[in-house]
């Protein structure tokens, strides 16, 4: 069995009287899109930082890719990426001057600077930008300058802190679409961001962090998984009565009518008997003279979970 | 990647491509030209000046002046680049940590594989290499030319002991002035303990009074190099380079060690 990308155990910090992380044990797979989560304060940044060694744990120990990271360093990041929330570089340097200094820093890469340096420009379109001095660059461009740069070491692990966030729409799909592309080369992806849509669509595993401790984590399709005693059902609006209607179905022990929207009414609906209720409930709201537009298993969405994790 | 228990890695990795992108930011700096071109107008003056008093007063005749005139020469040569000098060092090293670090460029390098004291070192070394080549060796020889154009008899011997002092002279100050960049956030108290360190005999005059601070102290590296100059070399012209060395070396491994645990 391969080394975890990343394990964290017992890991704490404190800043004088405030504890800024608890006792946080993760393991994050190799090869895998890890969607780090949490409100505001809860911690992710800390752990990031003692994972890069940007400050020391109070008491705790993490390893990347087997390698201790309080030990040596130096070493433990020479195969790791990282693009900062607020990523700066030297106003003076061009897109090409940053990436080549980047790769530079790491000797042991298999491949040419110039050479992993066209390919980075590349993969995030800033070829045509490439030889203009990057404190001309919009939040955009450094953003993804900033991927590029966390690449130029081939890495085996990339620490994304909110990579998406100063992006257009067409920049976060681009975004999302390197990730998957990371992940396809064997390229562990750690990915701390607060937009959980984008979790949602690319992330095999996730943590949330609330208050210095990880609440919840797991794989994404079993913590958003169909709930088999729920069915939401969708019918068109008007649909006044139909929750009574529902309601009256055999094996059905509650229903929550939701807000219309679009002209649409939906119906969560708990069930005693998934498979008994997979054939009534289409056909009391067809008997009932509603419009029926959907029946199906509800699926918990990351939002639910993750509010439900943190308490909101 | 490496698994288990690793081997350290080099003591300094990352240093050689660190250097050169400190020398880089250095040549491009808009304030080391303007610091270069002040401190070799200022310093050629000085036999130009001198050429005209001498010629004025009769003091001299053209190629052949008195050592006491040539002293003067010397001593406006070592006044400027070892005072003058000193505080554009200060000037030019005060940010060299605190800006990259407010700016987050610090934390971006320190997260590649290079170590801290690569950081700091690359950084105090470059500044050294760029404080010297525009503070000393630049206006050194522009005063070299022109007073060896227009008198006889410059001791170049002396002049060289003395340049070679005011180059540890800008060493220290880089040297030290990067590793208050550690403790300190800000320039303002970077500067103000830089500019204390030089004038502190001034401030507190008793410190003269204690003959033995004349031997150690690096407030006074441009009055060894004075004397190298003047060819009135004492021990202390050895024992105070020697001791703002040691002083240098200390203060920065002092940095380094708590840069390590620092932060970022």
């Amino acid at each position: 069995m391969s080394e975890p990308a990343i394990r964290i155990e017992g890991l704490t910090k404190s800043y004088g009287r405030v504890q800024a992380l608890a006792g946080v044990d993760l393991s994050m797979p190799a090869g895998s899109i890890f969607g780090f989560l949490g409100p505001n304060g809860a911690g992710k940044t800390t752990t990031i930082k003692i994972l890069l060694g940007l400050t020391l744990p109070t008491s705790g120990r993490c390893w990347i890719g087997g390698v201790r990271v309080e030990q040596y360093r130096a070493e433990s990041r020479s195969e790791v990426g990282y693009l900062a929330q607020d990523p700066s570089y030297p106003r003076w340097m061009t897109g090409r001057d940053v990436l080549e200094f980047v790769g530079r820093l790491y000797p042991r890469a298999a491949r040419p600077v110039a050479a992993r340096t066209a390919e980075a420009l590349q993969l995030v379109d800033l070829e045509g930008a490439a030889d203009r001095a990057c404190g001309g660059y919009s939040a955009g461009m450094r953003q993804r300058l900033g991927i590029a740069q966390a690449l130029m070491g081939d890495p085996r692990l990339v620490v994304l802190d909110e990579p998406s966030s100063s992006l257009d729409p067409i920049g976060r799909r681009d975004v999302l679409a390197i990730l998957r592309a990371l992940r396809s080369r064997g390229i562990s992806v750690f990915y701390s961001t607060h937009i959980l849509d984008d979790v949602e669509r690319v992330a095999d595993e996730i943590a949330i962090m609330k208050e210095g401790r990880i609440v919840r984590a797991g794989g994404m399709r079993e913590l958003t998984s169909a709930d088999r005693g729920v069915y939401r059902v969708t019918v068109e609006a008007p649909a006044d009565g139909v929750a009574r209607v529902i309601g009256a179905v055999p094996g059905v022990t509650g229903v929550e009518a939701e807000e219309p929207r679009d002209g649409r009414v939906s119906l969560m609906v708990a069930v005693s008997d998934p498979e008994e209720a997979k054939r009534a409930l289409p056909r009391a709201v067809v008997n009932g003279n509603f419009v029926l537009i959907g029946c199906e298993q509800a699926r918990s969405r990351l939002e639910d979970v993750f509010m439900k994790s943190v308490g909101e | 990647m490496t698994t288990g228990e690793s081997t350290p890695a080099a003591l300094m990795p990352g240093f050689s491509v660190l250097l050169r992108k400190e020398l880089q930011e250095a040549i491009r700096s808009r304030r080391v030209i303007l610091f270069v071109a002040i401190i070799c107008l200022a310093v050629s003056l000085v036999p130009i000046i001198g050429y005209f008093q001498i010629v004025e007063e009769g003091t001299g005749v053209r190629h052949q002046i008195s050592a006491d005139s040539m002293n003067a020469l010397l001593t406006g040569w070592t006044a400027l680049v070892g005072f003058l000098g000193s505080l554009m060092a200060v000037a030019a090293t005060v940010d060299a940590v605190s800006r990259e670090r407010s700016l987050g460029i610090a934390a971006w390098i320190v997260t590649k594989p290079v170590s801290r004291m690569s950081y700091l070192g690359a950084k105090a070394l470059a500044h050294t290499i760029v404080a010297i080549g525009t503070l000393v060796v630049a206006p050194t020889a522009v005063f070299a030319m022109l007073a060896g154009a227009l008198f006889q008899g410059l001791p170049a011997a002396h002049v060289l002991v003395a340049a070679l002092i005011l180059c540890i002279e800008m060493g220290f100050l880089s040297f030290f002035i990067v590793a208050l960049g550690v403790p300190f956030r800000s320039v303002t108290p970077i500067a103000i303990l830089g500019l204390a360190v030089w004038f502190l005999p001034t401030f507190v005059p008793n410190i003269g009074a204690l003959r033995w601070t004349y031997r150690i102290l690096p407030s006074y590296l441009p009055v060894a190099a004075y004397d190298a100059a003047l060819d009135q070399a004492t021990s202390a012209t050895v024992s105070v380079p020697a001791a703002a060395i040691a002083c240098a070396a200390g203060l920065f491994g002092a940095a380094v060690i708590m840069f390590e645990r620092q932060e970022l």
